[in-house]
């Protein structure tokens, strides 16, 4: 049987791709607006709403950063395992970071020597999550892949942090996610909309059915618990 | 007259779940939750209490045991009513006042302004032990600590300005930063920096209730609560407790009682010895029972208030039962008195309560 897609909506809030200047923006705290991406979640077969949870406001320079979508409710739905991983991903992130210390390029010409130490940058960690032993080379990378496109330091930070991006008509977006879960990169995808809370209506109205026409995504709710809809085996 | 219900499972009486039309089979859905708070707003109440508690209530396997959490049974049921409001309890001793806080101002978002809060503290050994952090503390450090706790949250939900959102297409802002604030409370209890999460709740500040038997409790009624709780056995003695909670602030006092009604009171007293001789004892608790009629009860109500009291919180002793005696019996009765409302006005619990809208500390202190 052909792979079945899973869909998740994830309530756009506090980010920087959630886009709170448009006329079409809505509250990110009023319940309307849950009711109304849930609705439509819901209406469109997604396995689950996402709602993500933070506890503090952005500072930028010791002030509160007032550029992005600011506060939410309290979203009693937090994943632990999910933030397990993000806490150690995290840590060991700085710890990739922390494996360069600064002064490691002398780059002198005259002798010879560009590294002070041949083992900048070498890292070992075990955990849970992540197994890395070897050497922390991403500066390297992001500066020879800016060098090849010539991107400018705005162009290479959205090029190399931004997240999948789906852009095109209904009919191309259909194809890219599915292609996408047949080749087993991924069992479904958590959309992100822009726009709250009517960001997921066009999503649901024009690309769902092409999925559904395809049969990899379901047209109605076989069973009602969140484990069933993701085909988890009943505990 | 305000008038209340305290929801506990199927009622207080620890036998109701054997009668006829309870439902104990359905404690844990929603539903359930739905359809007995929908009965309480079908009587025009001014506000549900929903118990809740860490520790199971009862080691008796014959005893309902278990419970859904009282805050997330409140949000269900918000967006099934528009009236009644929805006080949860909380455990005070061992929950963080920065989650409370963002908890309860969104319940009173999606709520639209109906939402408030218990605070309960618990001295049980049992109780701390699953949460392993400290031993239990003596009454009058559980009780200043509740103190500190309350501050803490109404701190946090005045540290957005209510116009902090600002939207300014123009210079690109979202919110205007000069309106929000850091609280920087630091106690003995606790140590918060602040801002809230959660922009100020609609309501402002939600309202805040306590339950008190004795007078470090009905002190800190007087020092935090909105709404006290108190247990008189009498009258008289609802006048002695009314006059001892000492506050510069407007406090309303309700009186708990636990019902027993029945068309005539032999119907009502044979209800509660049948209930009584399924538990095995005869049930007494911290509150005076009352067992009736409707008619009778309305009388009592009637009487007491004259003591001082705002209002009461009914404890139903079984429900459907004693639930529905209060919505088709008490209240009809105090309405043919002229003593308890005949609809609903629009407003926010704080308003039903003629409690008014408290501006944010902190725009003051910068005004």
């Amino acid at each position: 049987m052909i792979k079945q897609i899973h869909l998740a909506a994830h309530f756009p809030g506090v980010n920087n791709t959630t886009v709170w200047s448009d006329p079409r923006a809505g509250s990110h705290i009023e319940f309307s607006s849950f009711a109304h991406m849930a609705r439509t979640a819901e209406r469109a077969k997604f396995d689950f709403l996402f709602l993500a949870e933070g506890l503090r406001l952005r500072e930028q320079n010791g002030k509160i950063y007032d550029l992005d979508v600011m506060g939410r409710p309290d979203t009693f739905t937090v994943l632990a395992a999910r933030y397990d991983r993000a806490r150690t991903f995290l840590a060991t992130a700085f710890e990739l970071f922390d494996s360069w210390h600064g002064d490691e390029i002398v780059a002198d010409k005259a002798s010879g020597v560009f590294l002070a130490d041949a083992s900048a940058g070498r890292s070992f960690h075990k955990d849970l999550f992540f197994d890395i032993n070897g050497r922390f080379n991403v500066a390297a990378q992001w500066r020879a892949l800016a060098a090849e496109r010539r991107l400018s330091i705005r162009e290479l930070i959205i090029e190399v942090t931004g997240r999948q991006t789906f852009v095109g008509s209904p009919a191309t977006v259909a194809a890219a996610i599915n292609d996408l879960v047949q080749a087993d990169a991924s069992d479904g995808f958590i959309l992100v909309p822009h726009i709250t809370p009517g960001g997921l209506d066009e999503f649901a109205g024009t690309v769902v059915p092409l999925l559904q026409e395809r049969g990899v995504f379901r047209t109605d709710y076989k069973g009602s618990t969140l484990r069933e809809h993701l085909g988890l085996a009943p505990l | 007259m305000h008038l209340s219900v305290a929801l506990d499972g199927t009622g207080w009486h620890p036998a109701a779940w054997r009668e006829e039309r309870a439902r104990p089979a359905e404690l844990f859905t929603a539903r359930y939750w739905a359809d007995i708070v929908a009965e309480a707003e079908r009587g025009l109440l001014d506000f549900v209490t929903i118990e809740d508690g860490f520790t199971v209530q009862s080691s008796r396997a014959d005893q309902v045991t278990g419970r859904l959490d009282a805050v997330l049974i409140s949000a269900r049921v918000a967006p099934l009513t528009r009236h009644i409001g929805l006080i949860p309890t909380v455990v005070v001793t061992h929950t963080e006042p920065f989650h409370i806080s963002k908890a309860i101002a969104t319940l009173d978002y999606a709520s639209n302004g109906r939402a408030g809060v218990r605070v309960r503290v618990s001295a049980s050994t049992e109780e701390a032990a699953l949460f392993g952090r400290r031993g239990p503390l003596p009454g009058s450090e559980l009780l200043a600590e509740a103190a500190d706790y309350v501050e803490v949250v109404l701190r946090l939900w005045d540290s957005w300005e209510d116009d902090a959102e600002i939207r300014d297409v123009a210079t690109g802002r979202f919110v205007d930063r000069d309106k929000l604030h850091y609280i920087d409370f630091a106690g003995r209890f606790f140590s918060v920096k602040g801002p809230s999460i959660t922009p100020r709740p609609p309501q402002g500040q939600p309202v805040v209730a306590a339950l008190g038997h004795g007078p470090g409790a009905h002190r800190l009624i007087g020092q935090v609560a909105d709404i006290g709780f108190v247990t008189p056995r009498t009258a008289d003695h609802a006048r002695d407790i009314v006059a001892g909670i000492q506050t510069d602030r407007p406090v309303h006092v309700f009186a708990d009682l636990v019902v027993f009604l029945g068309s005539t009171p032999g119907e009502a007293a044979r209800r509660q010895a049948r209930m009584d001789e399924r538990a095995g004892y005869a049930y007494t608790g911290d509150a005076t029972a009352f067992t009736g009629t409707p008619a009778q009860l309305a009388g009592l109500l009637v009487q007491w208030q004259r003591a001082g009291l705002s209002g009461f919180r009914l404890r139903p002793g079984a429900i459907p039962d004693d639930l529905e005696a209060i919505t088709r019996g008490v209240v009809p009765e105090l309405q043919r008195r002229g003593a308890f409302r005949t609809a609903y006005e629009a407003g926010t619990l704080r308003e039903r309560l003629g409690l008014g809208r408290p501006a944010s500390r902190y725009a003051w202190s910068r005004s």
